[in-house]
């Protein structure tokens, strides 16, 4: 994923991406990108839980608004559960 | 964060011993357009393909580094996973697990971004020699997508 997004971010366009594992992201190093501790097949969350999805898409879109220099991760505050909610309430 | 945690120990392994390319510089095209007047291209390495396609190749020991374009008018029930590394159960059920189109039309309609792009990409991301896609089908998108006047790609993983 992140070779794809340096190209696409280096052929003149902005990119972000969902990563569920930021210790490769970090290693590869793109642009932006937000990450989420979920299990791989889930970087909007679960099926049919179409509030998180788009709450995850809005934070995406939040980030790469806000970040302002190369290589950023942002964490989302999201946890895996039967209910994901953010933390602290 | 854990990047592990949903891993088993094995896998983690095998992971960390992955010789993934460290790359010091990176690529940066700042963002100044308002979101509102932005179009948005999705971009994924989680093997969606439209279900009248060629299903991505997952038997072969090099990979697959070929890509399917996904038209924003094809309905994502039309859309399916073809993708044996990671669980694609959820996605097979909703495709916006992991290839949010739905959404992204919603938040078009509801005037959050300007404009969903017409032609989307899907590839399969167990690629163990990432040099050929890095030479042919990773430039030629991403020229693809600077060609049809996409503002954000929103880039996601299996």
């Amino acid at each position: 994923m992140g070779l794809i997004q340096r190209a696409i971010e280096d052929a003149g366009v902005s990119t972000i991406c969902i990563t569920l594992m930021p210790w490769v992201t970090e290693k590869v190093k793109v642009p932006r990108a937000v990450s989420l501790e979920f299990p791989l097949g889930h970087p909007l969350g679960k099926s049919f839980e179409q509030k998180q999805q788009k709450t995850i898409l809005l934070d995406t879109f939040r980030a790469l608004e806000s970040i302002k220099e190369p290589g950023v991760i942002i964490e989302l505050p999201y946890k895996w559960k039967e209910e994901t909610e953010r933390r602290g309430g | 964060m854990d990047s592990f945690k949903f891993f088993t120990e094995e896998y983690t392994r095998k992971l960390k011993g992955f010789p993934f390319i460290e790359n010091q510089s990176i690529p940066w095209t700042p963002f100044k357009k308002p979101l509102n007047d932005s179009k948005v291209a999705l971009v994924t390495t989680a093997g969606v393909h439209p279900k009248n396609q060629k299903p991505f190749d997952v038997e072969s020991k090099r990979g697959d580094w070929s890509y399917r374009e996904i038209s924003r008018d094809l309905p994502s029930s039309e859309l399916m996973v073809t993708h044996t590394h990671y669980d694609h159960t959820d996605a097979d059920r909703d495709i916006n697990c992991v290839f949010p189109i739905d959404r992204l039309r919603e938040l078009e309609d509801e005037k959050v971004i300007g404009r969903l792009a017409e032609v989307n990409y899907g590839f399969m991301g167990f690629i163990p020699n990432p040099t050929p896609l890095r030479e042919g089908p990773a430039k030629e998108v991403a020229q693809k997508v600077k060609n049809a006047d996409i503002d954000i790609a929103l880039l996601t993983a299996g």
